[in-house]
């Protein structure tokens, strides 16, 4: 069924997120990482966790998790900080400490877009969070990097330097920077956004 | 026979000093017979105290309107300006032999009441160990220790201040003082009483007679001899009286002669007054001696005479002037001649007078007054007359003496040729070359400093001198040119200011504002005659008896507490004089009794040194807590306090945290070693100002007395530091022979011995200390009983520690914390070590003691009067030091110089932590030194700093490598926290520099 009003606010939502995607590319910081581990020869491998942390004091940081491939299964655990959101999407927040554990069935290459925003692009502080996703065995053990097979470092906007995201890997990890202009269907939805808020602003003066 | 300066004096002293202390009462028809003062106390025989009377005359006594008055032991009041408590005594009449009860206050115990009913009731609560109780003719309450005004009997009993004769014994709670024969009272306390069972006796009880009146012959009173010269009227003043009767007659029976007469009798008004006659010799006389016996008759029958010999001598010529007598020479040249010399008399002492020349003989060598040794023989010529004296020419000297003075004695012949002559006095205004007017009437011009209080008590002296003098060896090394003159000028700076008496003074002189005078207080118009004897503290000196009331000024003040400039943290060095808890009575600071003090392996009341009962210990304790609490000192190093563990100091901090109002000090832990003496050194501490550090140290090497004691402390800002508190070897010379001999060099006895404990100290517990502390700031405070350069400082100050006296008071004055020999000089210490004098904000001494008299100090015996007030005054023999360190703190807070990044956590997964970087970065433009501590506080519950270096203040901290940052370099730390419950992680941090 259709709402025009539902599309409306979505319309809204996509120029809003279009635009902070496009203030996050002026601070040259990828609106969206592609994160690869590769559970080959691991066959021990039993959980994907993520996690996200800071020291206190800390501006926010929120990690988007999105379009989740490979042989996931449900989710083992996770903290306050996470967030599940519809179509396979959740949020991690950086405040405190704060994890993500799917069960998974080893073999084959785990992947999935992160996408990092919130306070830390826009207040001072001199902080760096750490987010980083590994292979955990049956006790939760890690298989090859003792802190992640892949690790982001989120600095907060400081006095003297930009915000600014980077990363490393272990030898079963990957990050790639997603694409950093709008998929067309953003880009439609933005376009027809845009129309129709001129639309409402012609049918109000009419 | 020599005037009696110095065994002749001291002799009638001690002749007399049982004499001022006892009134000379009329012996007492009623009598004190017996008290009991222990009633209803812990061990009491009766609920009740009593006091009991006894009727020893033959005659019946109403006891209307009359009363018994009591007042403690020292009482009343410290001024003695309170009242004596007063018990009425009931209208009714003793028979005699008749006894008289009188019920005075219960106590809280449930002991029987009195056997026997009481006459009369009072509520006077006596002690059970000893005070003073009176019979007075009056209900009046009366004032002062020893009031006689209306007194009948007066009973002092234990150690008191007032009594008849001397002090009866003292009791306990089950014992009476009684007197044992009710009928004898020789007005001896002493001797008239003894403790025992309380046995009182009341109206109804048994009279026991004494077989009738007390019978007092006549006292007669006569010169026992007149001299008179032929062709002058002579008289002289005689009187006799009668306890139990009025003189009413005086005749001469001896065999008459023409122009001795009797003229102008006055008969006794009442019993015990005087009758008056004048003995007078008419001009025509004859020259020669006639023994006249004058016999005093009164209306009882009884009658007493007594003998004058009269010596009518013809009028010797002059054989010397007194000058000449003098002589320009330290000795006459007339020694041991018989010469006849004349001089108006300018002063007159027990003893003998003062004459002098009229006129000056123009020769400043010569003194133009001498001293006229008379010792009993009456003398009837008064100042301003011009007498013709006989006698012989003599050089005293006094047993201690190194000088002779030249006087007349052996006296024949004293003849008044005429009177009403004045002798202006000499202004001087030096006290060098004395020998010059002795004997002679001088005025000072200029301004005298008192130098020497100790014997104003004792003896009524005070010494004088122009300046306030120092001891040589508290400003030079000994033995140096520059200490050889110091010692030759002060021993030409000095008199004596006497009393005019050579008796202990019943009013002690000299006293001003505040009960007191001071060392340093200034003496201006001083007029009288330079006289020479023994003085207190043994040899013998020029002094001054005053024709004049001499003004003393009050120009060294008290003040109400020392004064030295902020620092962070103050020490006080303080002698507390034998502060024992027990006393040599053997009782102690908790009431009990047979306690003992311990000196080598022996315990003993007798080896107790300070408070002899507990009178005197809570007069003690009071003036030393006012001491302390105006000293206010973080760090107190105590000497002589009792060495039984920790119980003398743990009492003492308790009375001045009582003092304080909360509990602002404890002590520091005794060290292993206190050693044998029955004093040592302590310690007191603010734990709020500062912490201890380890426990206390001491050094029990033989060489040392009394084991020094040292603590390292920490204070607020961390720095650490050690105070040593030390006793040195008295300068006393008991026992002292060979090294330990008084070298003449003015170090006294047993100076080897102290360079011993010094170079022990320095060579051996010092280091020992540092090696303990891992600090070498070390404070060494303390009696040295040593003066400011003398060589066991000398030890010290060579190898590097710096005298703080010499440093912060010498510049604005005399340092000095004692008196001795009239000499002021310091043998209490303040000695830094080359480390911690940079971090010396201040040194000062507190003359709340020196400058003040001992008389007014705790003790209850041996005074004439007593001037005890509860104040910081005279607490000790010696002034406090104080110390204010500004120690440089070993770390600062240099979290303001840097900007702060914060990176993680990370989880190891492996692990289980969490690790994080802290980056600091040196935001100012200056290069900063290390080492670096970064402290995190605030860390959550259960999440823990695996790395921590350390704790600093309960926060753990990490140390960063690295040495210094320039501007804009950093200081990472790298942490590891444990963190079982995955919390957030949170901290505040904070970067120091230096060391925790």
């Amino acid at each position: 069924m259709f709402n025009i009003q539902t599309l409306l606010r979505q319309a809204i939502l996509a120029l809003v997120l279009c635009g902070a995607s496009l203030a996050a590319q002026a601070d040259v910081i990828p609106s969206s990482f592609r994160v690869t581990l590769n559970s080959a020869g691991l066959p021990d491998a039993t959980f994907l966790d993520m996690s996200f942390a800071s020291f206190g004091g800390a501006a926010e940081a929120t990690a988007n998790v999105s379009n989740l491939q490979g042989a996931f299964g449900a989710v083992d655990s996770s903290t306050d900080g996470v967030a599940s959101l519809p179509d396979g999407v959740f949020t991690i927040s950086n405040q405190g400490t704060n994890y993500l554990t799917f069960n998974i069935t080893p073999g084959g290459s785990f992947s999935f877009d992160v996408a990092f925003n919130g306070a830390f692009l826009t207040e001072i502080g001199n902080f760096t969070s750490f987010f980083s996703a590994a292979l955990l065995d049956s006790g939760y053990m890690p298989l090859v990097g003792e802190y992640g097979d892949a690790i982001f470092s989120i600095n907060q906007l400081g006095e003297t330097g930009a915000a600014a995201i980077s990363f490393e890997t272990s030898a079963i990890g990957a990050v790639a920077p997603a694409t950093q202009v709008p998929e067309p269907s953003e880009l439609l939805l933005m376009l027809t956004g845009l129309a129709l808020v001129g639309a409402m602003a012609r049918r109000r003066q009419a | 026979m020599t005037k009696i300066h110095a065994p002749g004096r001291l002799t009638v002293l001690a002749a007399l000093l049982g004499g001022f202390a006892a009134p000379a009462f009329a012996a007492s028809d009623i009598v004190i017979s017996q008290v009991y003062g222990g009633g209803g106390n812990s061990g009491a025989v009766f609920k009740n105290d009593f006091v009991e009377l006894f009727n020893r005359s033959g005659r019946e006594i109403s006891l209307a309107g009359w009363s018994v008055q009591y007042t403690s032991s020292n009482g009343p009041g410290a001024t003695g300006t309170s009242n004596w408590g007063v018990a009425a005594l009931p209208a009714k009449t003793l028979l005699p032999g008749q006894y008289m009860l009188i019920q005075l206050a219960a106590g809280s115990g449930t002991q029987p009441a009195l056997p026997v009913a009481p006459d009369g009731t009072g509520s006077l609560n006596l002690s059970g160990t000893g005070g003073k109780i009176l019979l007075s003719s009056s209900s009046t309450p009366l004032t002062g220790f020893r009031p006689t005004d209306t007194v009948l009997d007066l009973l002092g009993w234990g150690p008191s201040n007032g009594f008849e004769g001397a002090y009866a014994a003292g009791t306990g709670n089950a014992t009476a003082i009684g007197r044992i024969d009710a009928c004898v009272d020789t007005d001896n306390n002493a001797a008239d009483f003894a403790v025992r069972s309380p046995m009182p006796r009341n109206m109804d009880t048994d009279k026991t007679p004494c077989g009738g009146p007390a019978v007092f012959p006549i006292v007669a009173s006569c010169p026992a001899s007149l001299m008179v010269q032929h062709g002058v009227a002579g008289s002289a003043p005689l009187s006799a009286s009668d306890e139990d009767g009025m003189v009413n007659g005086a005749s001469i029976t001896s065999d008459p002669v023409g122009g001795i007469s009797l003229a102008g009798f006055a008969a006794s008004g009442a019993n015990g007054q005087a009758a008056t006659v004048s003995l007078d010799v008419a001009p025509n006389v004859a020259v020669g001696s006639y023994p006249v016996v004058v016999n005093f008759t009164n209306g009882d029958a009884q009658s007493n005479s007594c003998t004058v010999h009269v010596n009518v001598q013809g009028l010797a010529s002059v054989t010397r002037t007194i000058p000449q007598i003098q002589g320009v020479g330290a000795r006459s040249p007339d020694e041991n001649t018989v010469q006849t010399t004349e001089g108006v008399i300018t002063h007159k002492v027990g003893g003998g007078f003062f004459m002098q020349h009229p006129t000056d003989d123009g020769e400043p060598a010569s003194s133009n007054g001498i001293f006229v040794y008379m010792g009993t023989t009456p003398m009837t010529a008064k100042v301003g007359d011009l007498v013709r004296v006989t006698g012989t020419v003599t050089e005293y000297v006094p047993s201690v003496g190194s000088r002779s003075y030249t006087e007349l004695k052996d006296t024949t012949s004293v003849l008044v040729r005429s009177s009403g002559h004045t002798v202006a006095p000499t202004n001087i205004d030096s006290l060098v070359g004395l020998d010059r007017v002795e004997g002679m009437l001088v005025n000072f011009t200029n301004t005298l400093t008192v130098n020497q209080t100790a014997y104003v008590g004792a003896r009524g002296e005070l010494t004088l001198a122009v300046g306030r003098r120092e001891t040589p060896t508290n400003r030079y090394r000994p033995g140096t040119p520059e200490a050889l003159a110091l010692a030759a000028a002060n021993d030409a700076n000095q008199i004596v200011l006497d009393d005019n008496i050579f008796v202990t003074p019943t009013v002690i002189p000299y006293i001003g504002e505040g009960s007191t005078v001071r060392v340093g207080d200034s003496v201006t118009g001083l007029t009288g005659v330079i006289d020479f004897g023994a003085i207190g503290g043994g040899g013998a000196a020029f002094k001054l008896q005053p024709t004049a009331a001499p003004q003393i000024s009050r120009t060294n003040q008290r003040t109400d507490a020392p004064v030295v400039a902020p620092g962070n943290v103050k020490v006080a060095s303080a002698n507390v004089l034998n502060f024992f808890t027990t006393f040599t009575n053997g009782g102690d600071a908790w009431n009990r009794t047979g306690q003992g003090c311990t000196l080598g392996s022996n315990t003993r009341a007798s080896n107790c040194r300070g408070a002899n009962n507990m009178a005197e210990f809570e007069r003690q304790r009071d003036k030393i807590v006012h001491s302390l609490k105006a000293i206010d000192a973080d760090i107190v190093g105590l000497m002589e306090i009792q060495n039984n563990g920790d119980v003398a100091v743990s009492y003492l901090v308790d009375a001045l945290n009582r003092a304080v109002g909360y509990t602002a000090y404890a002590h520091v832990p005794a060290p292993p070693q206190l050693g044998t003496d029955a004093i040592r050194v302590a310690m007191l501490y603010k734990p709020a100002k500062v912490v201890l550090s380890g426990s206390a140290l001491s050094d029990g090497d033989s060489v040392n007395n009394r084991p020094p004691m040292a603590q390292t402390f920490k204070a607020a800002n961390g720095a650490r530091f050690s105070v040593v508190v030390n006793h040195l070897k008295s300068k006393s010379c008991g026992g002292a022979s060979g090294v330990n001999a008084d070298l003449g060099d003015g170090q006294a006895c047993f100076n080897a011995d102290r360079v011993e404990q010094a170079i022990q100290l320095r060579d051996m517990f010092i280091p020992q200390i540092i090696a303990s502390s891992g600090d070498p700031d070390v404070l060494v405070i303390g009696d040295m009983n040593a003066h400011g350069f003398e060589d066991p400082i000398h030890e010290l100050t060579r190898s590097g520690f710096v005298n703080q006296l010499e440093r912060f008071v010498r510049p604005h004055g005399q340092p000095y914390s004692y008196v001795f020999g009239g000499q002021s000089a310091y043998l209490d210490h303040a000695l830094a070590s080359a480390s911690l004098s940079p971090q010396v904000a201040d040194a000062a001494e507190w003359h709340n003691n020196a400058d003040e008299p001992q008389v007014i100090d705790y003790n209850l015996d041996g005074k004439p009067q007593d001037l005890y007030v509860s104040n910081a005054y005279r607490a000790s023999d010696h002034d406090p030091v104080l110390v204010s360190l500004a120690l440089a703190p070993t770390y600062a807070d240099m979290t303001a110089s840097f900007s702060r990044a914060l990176s993680g956590p990370a989880l190891n997964r492996t692990t289980g932590k969490y690790s994080g970087k802290a980056t600091f970065t040196n935001k100012t433009g200056a290069t900063i030194s290390g080492p670096f501590h970064v402290t995190f506080a605030g860390l959550p519950a259960g999440v823990t700093l695996d790395n921590a270096s350390g704790q600093f203040n309960g926060v753990p901290y990490i140390t960063a490598t690295g040495t210094s940052v320039a501007p804009g370099a950093t200081v990472t730390v790298s942490m590891t926290f444990s963190n079982p419950a995955k919390a957030g992680i949170s901290f505040s941090n904070a970067v120091y520099t230096g060391a925790f």
